[in-house]
């Protein structure tokens, strides 16, 4: 379970800030608002947000979105498998709400330094929640073509109540686009 | 259960039924084997090439020339009912070497055979497309036929068979059985690099999966741009039952029903060779019209086990079934190192299948590069 309550750093709530403005961009466009940004070195280098409902695409996630932004840039100046391994490496990920486990187990594929979260996600979250996927990395690998994954340090708890407040005023308005649900949405209230 | 592959096309016997002809199996095969290949490579195959292929692969097919009226094409889908149940198998593709596209197509498919005829005698009401005669190939070269003849119904197997049909069973001494009807699935040889990788940069994180799930998403936008369809609701998306009856020819544009089913990738992520399929039946509906096909949303298939990133993403995208081949020790996320299916937080889950490949493919790390068996089963 990642950790919470530590003391939260000024540079984490202002990048946190920048994630929710994200997660607020992607309320206005009707997606459900979760919002992420990529720092390295102390500067945003990418950000994301949810476009799930504009692309159909129930995998466009905030952090698959910020994540393509970043290999687009990095594969146009021609960097190598490695070289990409290594930038991630220095990358840390804030985001509204905790990772899914697709995006989790995306994120260790890429060895992500550190990532920060908001509010948990109890249904199908991978760093803590449902499974953590950030504390196993896999040993065994590159035989047959099975990815690596590193560990990563994970921390939720920052700004949590913003990013749910805006979760639960998506929710309120009603998302047209959500499957007919197998049980009520009560786990927002 | 059984799975049966590639239910998109059939040829149709235009003869006389007689009582003969319900058990009377003829193969055709060289239509089927043409149609595959369009499917999976695109509708501007030379088709001349193709056929030189299937003859060489192919014993002559006697009965095509004894019927040469044979060439008219009927689409079929595939379609879930409660009630019904029938046979169904699977059989896999392989293309390696054959002009012009680097493939060989080197099995040959399922027969179609006298649905026509069966359908005046014992008809089926609103199942008029099934497939009704199979013929599955066993160990040791026999061919096993099955004709489906009636619903079952939930007390017994012979409960509320109608009396003509019992009497068939006891002219021609037919042994019978339940089956379950399932929808069409179909599997594609990955292997192969050097198809059509090259405009795509690697990424990463771009499983066949994934990728898979974008062009879905894309051709849905492109399919339905004012619907509001998407993948979600495809999932719950029923065609009401009509009354459209076999009576009704509909000639299938070969190159639609290339590019309908199959959007077929290679996993252009580092270093992993997956191929998969997505079918989506509401497109099936779309190209077939009303009452041929029933729908149940996407699946797909692989040849390997997922790893969380996509066996996730495949969640979110509501993805009714998964077939897969191999597992994964490693990373596999259905069954090997986590089961993502079985994970009850999850607000959808889906059915995941494990396709049995015979011994020799197994040792062979490239498996299906080199496999020319052609017979496959689902394990439950």
């Amino acid at each position: 379970m990642a950790s919470y309550g530590q003391e939260t750093a000024p540079d984490t709530i202002a990048f946190m800030n920048f994630a929710l403005n994200q997660a607020k961009l992607a309320l206005d466009s009707f997606e459900v608002p979760v919002g992420c940004v990529i720092v390295s070195e102390g500067k945003i280098i990418a950000s994301g947000r949810n476009r799930t409902t504009e692309s159909r695409n129930a995998t466009r996630h905030a952090e698959m979105e910020a994540i393509d932004v970043l290999l687009e840039q990095w594969q146009k100046i021609g960097l190598s498998k490695v070289e990409v391994a290594e930038k991630f490496s220095n990358c840390i990920l804030y985001v509204t709400c905790e990772p899914c486990i697709m995006c989790a187990s995306a994120l260790s594929i890429l060895g992500i330094k550190e990532v920060y979260y908001g509010c948990a996600n109890d249904k199908f979250g991978g760093c803590g929640s449902i499974l953590s996927l950030h504390s196993s990395s896999s040993e065994q690998s590159n035989s047959s073509g099975d990815h690596s994954r590193k560990s990563f340090k994970c921390q939720g708890g920052i700004m949590a109540s913003d990013a749910i407040s805006l979760l639960r005023t998506f929710y309120e308005q009603g998302n047209p686009n959500a499957p007919k649900p197998h049980r009520p949405p009560t786990w927002l209230a | 259960m059984y799975i049966e592959a590639l239910q998109t096309k059939k040829d149709v016997v235009k003869k006389q039924p007689t009582k003969d002809n319900v058990i009377l199996i003829r193969p055709y095969s060289r239509s089927r084997l043409l149609a595959t290949h369009e499917l999976l490579h695109g509708g501007d195959t030379d088709i001349g090439s193709v056929e030189a292929k299937a003859r060489s692969v192919e014993r002559p097919i006697s009965a095509r020339e004894q019927n040469p009226n044979d060439d008219d094409e009927e689409g079929r889908g595939g379609r879930v009912s409660e009630e019904i149940r029938i046979r169904i198998r699977i059989r896999i593709l392989n293309h390696r070497n054959c002009a012009p596209c680097g493939c060989q197509l080197a099995h040959a498919y399922r027969k179609y055979h006298n649905t026509n005829a069966l359908n005046k005698i014992v008809p089926l009401e609103n199942l008029g497309y099934v497939k009704r005669v199979r013929k599955k190939c066993q160990d040791g070269g026999k061919n096993e036929l099955s004709v489906m003849l009636c619903l079952a119904s939930e007390q017994g197997e012979l409960d509320g068979v109608p009396n003509d049909v019992l009497e068939l069973f006891k002219e021609y001494q037919l042994s019978t059985f339940v089956a379950k009807l399932v929808n069409a699935a179909l599997i594609v040889d990955p292997s192969i690099k050097q198809i059509p990788t090259s405009s795509i940069s690697l990424h990463p994180l771009r499983h066949a999966a994934m990728v898979a799930i974008g062009h879905s998403a894309a051709r849905d936008r492109l399919l339905y741009p004012d619907s509001g369809h998407s993948g979600a609701e495809m999932v719950d998306y029923m065609v009401p039952t009509s009354t459209g009856l076999p009576s009704k020819r509909q000639k299938i544009n070969l190159t639609q029903v290339a590019y309908f089913a199959c959007l077929w990738f290679l996993d252009c992520s580092w270093d992993v060779p997956t191929a998969l399929v997505f079918i989506d039946y509401y497109y099936l509906k779309y190209v077939f019209g009303k009452g041929e096909v029933k729908i149940s949303g996407l699946q797909r298939i692989s040849t390997k086990s997922l790893m969380q990133e996509c066996a996730m993403g495949l969640v979110h995208q509501r993805v009714k079934r998964i077939f897969y081949a191999l597992p994964n020790p490693n990373a596999g996320a259905l069954g090997s190192v986590h089961r993502l299916e079985g994970e009850r937080s999850l607000n959808h889950r889906y059915a995941v299948f494990r396709v049995l490949l015979p011994e020799e493919m197994h040792k062979d790390e490239t498996l299906i590069q080199s496999s020319t068996s052609e017979n496959f089963r689902i394990k439950i």
